[in-house]
């Protein structure tokens, strides 16, 4: 997916926040592979392409944030399913507090217009 | 945490079989080759899982580059995977150890083969050679009485006169002194020389012949073979046919010989340490 362009600042932000909502996805319900990389193609402007995604779960995994495990449903292809820890979970909650400041930050200083009519 | 299990695809009919899937996962295999196995061969499994959850198996090839695309390069997935190691020797071993056992097998096979001739081909080529061992006659008993000995500071010299058109020849031991059985089959080349016609060579055998002696029971055969340390008699047999006039000569002074050794047949000059000759004498002999 490269509907976001190619700048290498943006790609590294990307980089950046692809774990965290990874985790996200996760810490709603546990999803397969195909299932998270259509919802973050579906977000838009997450990936800069699907299949690196799954390097991403793997590093996760050695982290210990995630977890995996195939499952058999009747009838259904088997898939393998991530799943968050608690370490991750944690991870996770961690990032929801720092993003919410860091992005209210940028968005001041990237706009002061918008922060000084804000505060009026 | 436990590390990753990985599946075999079981299902038989799926788009991985498709040409344009299989070359997308060949270069995503070498994209991954200096990696740890584990990580690609996971890396690897995601992806086909990926491909075999997003194509039906009769995809069309727009689909199938589409979906492609959208997966993005292999090199791409490989970097994200992890850095290529900077050891060369990393490298190496990660690539080595994708190499399945049914071909370190095979390798192995061909390397103790391999060895085992090489070992074998040094043995027989090492072989001594076999050597005259003293013993030296002429053959038939005419030339043994005519035989006159001179000797010019190292080397003898044993001189009979030629008897044009006849068989002449000599007897000498010959020793194998190796571990091997050694077969003599024939003459060596250019041997023997041009004025010498229906030659041949023959070894001895019999209860005299072993102990270096010859009798009315000496069986000579050729090929024949000569176990390790043990003696023989070889017997040169020729008939002259150039008249070589007065004061001409013919020197015999060493025997080309083709041996056999194990599965090896090679040419081996047999020196027979001393000189027999074979001198002219007036031309009305040669008639």
């Amino acid at each position: 997916m490269c509907d976001m362009g190619s700048d290498p600042g943006l790609t590294e932000l990307r980089r950046g926040v692809l774990g965290p909502c990874v985790l996200a996805l996760l810490d709603d319900r546990p999803r397969f592979g195909l299932e998270l990389v259509r919802e973050l193609a579906a977000a838009g402007g997450l990936l800069t392409s699907d299949g690196t995604v799954y390097p991403l779960l793997n590093r996760l995994r050695d982290a210990g944030l995630v977890t995996s495990e195939w499952q058999d449903e009747p009838g259904e292809r088997a898939r393998r399913y991530y799943f968050i820890t608690s370490e991750g979970r944690e991870q996770l909650k961690a990032f929801r507090a720092d993003w919410t400041d860091f992005s209210a930050t940028v968005t001041g200083v990237l706009f002061p217009g918008a922060r000084k009519e804000r505060s009026r | 945490m436990s590390g990753p299990v990985l599946r075999k695809t079981v299902l038989k009919k799926t788009v991985l079989k498709n040409p344009q899937v299989r070359e997308y996962l060949r270069m995503l295999d070498a994209a991954t080759a200096t990696l740890p196995v584990a990580r690609s061969r996971e890396l690897r499994e995601q992806i086909t899982a990926h491909l075999e959850e997003a194509l039906p198996p009769d995809a069309g090839p727009g689909t199938i580059r589409v979906e492609l695309w959208k997966l993005g390069h292999p090199r791409e997935l490989a970097a994200e995977a992890g850095p290529v190691p900077a050891s060369a020797l990393i490298r190496l071993r990660n690539r080595l150890s994708r190499v399945r056992w049914r071909a370190w097998t095979s390798i192995g096979v061909v390397i103790v083969v391999a060895a085992t001739v090489l070992t074998y081909v040094l043995l027989v080529g090492n072989v001594r050679p076999l050597f005259m061992d003293g013993i030296s006659s002429w053959y038939f008993p005419r030339d043994s009485a005519l035989s006159v000995e001179t000797s010019a500071g190292t080397v003898t010299q044993y001189t009979v006169p030629e008897r044009f058109g006849q068989q002449q020849g000599f007897v000498i031991g010959v020793e194998n002194n190796s571990d091997w059985t050694q077969t003599i089959v024939g003459f060596g080349a250019n041997w023997p020389p041009a004025s010498m016609s229906s030659a041949e060579v023959a070894v001895g055998s019999g209860p005299a012949a072993d102990s270096g002696g010859i009798d009315h029971d000496v069986r000579w055969d050729l090929p024949e073979s000569i176990p390790p340390h043990s003696l023989r008699l070889l017997r040169v047999l020729w008939t002259s046919e150039t008249c070589l006039g007065p004061g001409g000569d013919l020197l015999i002074s060493d025997v080309p010989l083709r041996v056999r050794v194990g599965l090896f047949t090679r040419t081996v000059d047999l020196p027979l340490g001393i000189t027999l000759a074979l001198s002219g004498t007036k031309a009305s002999s040669c008639q």
